[in-house]
């Protein structure tokens, strides 16, 4: 995978509809504070209705809490730490904030239309590590899933993150792409226009999958 | 975000108009 998030491991990995069925997102997460600034370019205004939910993602920060601004050619967006345990005190400790210097001047390296956009590759094309030349396990929980803005860490073939990132983007509606297809039926029908095959012969469904998660206290990501 | 999302893309889903990360800044909301 090298980095880069696909439909399969993000079905694996907390994959699923929001709280509406995918149509809102994680509300406070991204939102683009300025219009962008590249001349000539139209951008459709996207309306997603609130959502109100209990679920640790939709909990807005409180003043002081740690954030993170992303100032890029398109806008701006910004967004929270959230860790899998004791988000709070980690907001305020994490040593898990990359150097931040290293993103300045970098592209947004994949946008997936109704999927994800992705960056934080160097100038090589390949992520890199920027926590003091180590990587960082993967911090998976039942806790967050792949909702519409939730900013997320990539993992490379280690399993392991060094310093590409990735948004989900699905517009209301959408059942997160093609990662929150969950129906056997719909999993064979995605699978298909990517001309693949799945191992399971598209039987076991998502649903399945976290039960099991959670019967065997597995946290990490599925292989 | 959307409108990073609505940017063309190239057949390697690449923006085909550069999209430049100017900086990242950690601080407190507010």
């Amino acid at each position: 995978m090298d980095g880069r998030p696909d439909h399969e491991s993000l079905e694996k990995n907390n994959g699923g509809t929001g709280p509406d069925g995918g149509a809102g997102r994680v509300q406070w997460g991204q939102y683009p504070l300025q219009p962008p600034g590249r001349a000539g370019t139209t951008v459709q205004t996207v309306s997603r209705p609130a959502v109100e939910s209990a679920e640790l993602q939709f909990t807005h920060p409180a003043a002081g809490d740690t954030i993170a601004v992303f100032d890029t050619s398109a806008g701006i967006f910004q967004s929270s730490a959230l860790s899998t345990d004791e988000p709070r005190r980690r907001c305020r400790t994490s040593p898990r904030w990359p150097s931040r210097a290293f993103y300045n001047g970098l592209t947004v390296t994949r946008v997936e239309k109704d999927f994800v956009v992705e960056a934080g590759q160097g100038a090589d094309g390949r992520g890199t590590t920027i926590w003091n030349g180590n990587r960082y396990p993967a911090e998976t929980t039942d806790k967050l899933h792949h909702y519409s803005g939730a900013l997320c860490a990539a993992a490379d073939a280690s399993g392991e993150c060094a310093s590409v990132f990735y948004v989900m983007e699905t517009l209301p509606g959408s059942r997160l792409g093609d990662a929150g297809a969950h129906r056997p039926d719909e999993r064979r029908r995605l699978a298909g226009r990517r001309g693949e095959r799945l191992p399971d012969g598209g039987r076991r469904t998502l649903p399945r999958l976290h039960r099991h998660r959670l019967r065997a206290g597995v946290r990490r990501e599925w292989k | 975000m959307d409108a990073i999302a609505q940017t063309g893309v190239d057949e390697a889903q690449r923006p085909t108009e550069p999209i430049t990360i100017n900086s990242v800044t950690i601080t407190k909301y507010e």
